[in-house]
């Protein structure tokens, strides 16, 4: 591995689990720095969405932890990870369907409100200030990513490629720190991809923020990341820059086989 | 967002309402007085439920279960400890809606965690339960049913409790409370990761519509003066259910339509039975929720309100 210089932001430490009989993840153990863009790769199965899973807090590992700014996150209720600052995408697309899009983003903001029912029943000033600044944020935010026009929109009746940009958008308006991208290119063609690349370099610039994403499209991946990690039958077997893994031998047995 | 001059006109509106309404209840039938304030019993039913199964999304069958607590524990307490006193039924309303809301708190923390079908099942077989329990207590009448309650129940308390439940879940909504809730309703995992605690709003969300069944529990006991359990069995908590199908789940003026609707519409089918001598009300009831099924399966309003239509939109804030 690399030296790096500052702390890990996020440490995934020895993590295993095993569904049944079934042992998805073995003692797997990396690290990401802050500001970083690191991606996970692996053939399909290795468990990459798994590790997302157990950082989101959805499963528990059957053994290891998971470290955001060396305190504990295992097992750790989902939207207390999501406050704590770790909010992820998922793979096929979860936004709040029938909401309009400026919902989507206002309902992200759920941590920034501090007034009580009673507020909202009595139309309160802290009700109407909170409540103005979430939608003054929430715009901006939509205008940031050349949304703001479909801010009324229904957001099912979206685009493919806006519907996955509003759910990055939604995660940042939860106040992400690390933003984790389950196949952020999937179904995407060449140019909506070379878009998303300028898309998430800026977004890590803008909000300061660290980007683990998982993806298959090995052309984003190798322009894209900092730092890649090879996940293979649930073992961590690389982890370096894009030129360490391109020549890596394991990488490329795993991926094409042993050729003798 | 309410500008001065909307305020005012929203008084006068409120103003006059209320002198038209003392005007009817001393003006109107019995009969049409008394269905008045059944589609206000049922309205604020309605709008519980839709709470919980059309906003929040949790399916639940047991509407009738936290009724009967509310209409119970105040009749109780009307009958046999304070008396007709219109303060005294106030707080005996609002006896009635608190432990109807306590028993969803109870119900709601270990169940909400279940989904679907479960969840359906367990609601409906706490009502039966309820009703069950209550068949057996001696206390309050068992089989026989409670009768003498005071008819406290008029028009104006029935639309000062309506006002106030619809006013409650409409601020509601526009909080980060009901967004908690929408987006409980469209997807449970993205919740989670907006950083929303579904297991709380939930419960918030089931206890609140069981605050409100308790509610209307009380106004129906002491509208009807005589309860026993066998009203509140699970064909109360259907009729409930089909009022927020048939009004869209989720729009709270469709719920709201719907219990209008479905409580009039028996009584309107009633000269068609006198002449016909047989009774059709419940196959041309049942026949028009089929071809509503089959024509507007998301309601009559889908998820919006009366007021995103185009035709009321003149009445839309800006």
């Amino acid at each position: 591995m690399m030296s790096q210089p500052a702390e890990a932001i996020l440490k995934v430490d020895n993590l295993s689990i095993a569904f049944g009989g079934l042992q998805v993840l073995m003692n797997v153990d990396f690290s990401v720095y802050s500001n970083e863009i690191v991606s996970l790769i692996g053939p399909n199965g290795a468990g990459k969405t798994t590790v997302f899973n157990i950082i989101s807090g959805l499963y528990r590992p059957t053994s290891g932890s998971i470290l955001f700014h060396s305190k504990n996150l295992t097992g750790m209720h989902p939207h207390r990870i999501s406050n704590i600052g770790i909010t992820r995408t998922f793979q096929n697309i979860r936004l709040f369907k029938d909401l309009t899009v400026l919902d989507n983003v206002i309902i992200a903001k759920h941590f920034a409100f501090c007034y009580k029912l009673l507020g909202s029943l009595f139309y309160t000033p802290a009700y109407v200030e909170e409540e103005a600044k979430a939608e003054k944020d929430a715009l901006e935010l939509l205008a940031v990513f050349g949304l703001a026009e479909r801010a009324h929109d229904i957001s099912k009746n979206l685009p493919y490629g806006e519907q996955r940009k509003l759910e990055i958008v939604r995660a940042l308006a939860s106040g992400v720190k690390i933003l984790l991208l389950d196949e952020p290119a999937a179904g995407m063609n060449n140019a909506e991809t070379s878009a998303l690349l300028k898309l998430i370099h800026h977004i890590r610039d803008t909000f300061k923020i660290t980007v683990l994403l998982i993806e298959h499209d090995m052309k984003l991946v190798m322009k894209i990341s900092d730092r890649i990690i090879v996940l293979h039958h649930g073992e961590v077997i690389a982890d370096g820059t894009p030129s360490q893994i391109r020549n890596n031998p394991h990488v490329v047995e795993a991926y094409l086989g042993n050729p003798t | 967002m309410w500008t001065y001059l909307k305020r005012q006109q929203a008084y006068l509106i409120l103003g006059v309402f209320l002198v038209v309404l003392s005007f009817i209840h001393t003006h109107i039938s019995p009969y049409l007085r008394q269905l008045l304030i059944l589609s206000g019993i049922n309205i604020i039913l309605a709008n519980g439920l839709n709470l919980i199964s059309g906003i929040t999304g949790q399916l639940s069958l047991g509407h009738a279960g936290f009724m009967a607590i509310g209409a119970y524990a105040s009749a109780y307490l009307s009958v046999f400890v304070t008396g007709p006193e219109s303060f005294a039924f106030l707080l005996n309303i609002l006896a009635g809606g608190c432990l109807a809301g306590f028993f969803g708190f109870i119900l709601g923390l270990p169940t909400l965690r279940l989904k679907g079908d479960y969840l359906a099942i367990v609601t409906l077989g706490f009502s039966e339960m309820i009703r069950v329990i209550l068949l057996n207590m001696d206390s309050v009448g068992g089989a026989r049913g409670l009768p003498q309650i005071p008819h406290n129940t008029d028009l104006i308390w029935t639309a000062g409790a309506v006002g106030l439940s619809l006013i409650f879940i409409y601020r509601m909504m526009k909080s980060y409370i009901g967004r908690a809730f929408l987006a409980i309703r469209e997807n449970e995992l993205a919740a989670q990761s907006c950083g929303i605690n579904i297991t709380k709003y939930k419960v918030i969300s089931f206890t609140s519509g069981a605050f409100l069944a308790g509610i209307a529990g009380a106004l129906f006991a002491h509208q009807l003066s005589y309860i026993n359990p066998s009203i509140f069995g699970f064909i109360k908590s259907f009729e409930i259910l089909i009022m927020i199908v048939l009004g869209g789940l989720g729009s709270l003026s469709g719920a709201t339509l719907a219990a209008i609707i479905l409580t009039f519409l028996p009584e309107a089918l009633r000269p068609l039975q006198q002449i016909t001598q047989i009774d059709f009300r419940m196959i041309i009831y049942s026949s028009l929720l089929i071809v509503m099924m089959l024509t507007r399966p998301s309601g009559l309003l889908g998820k919006r309100e009366l007021w995103d239509f185009k035709i009321f939109g003149a009445f839309r804030r800006s």
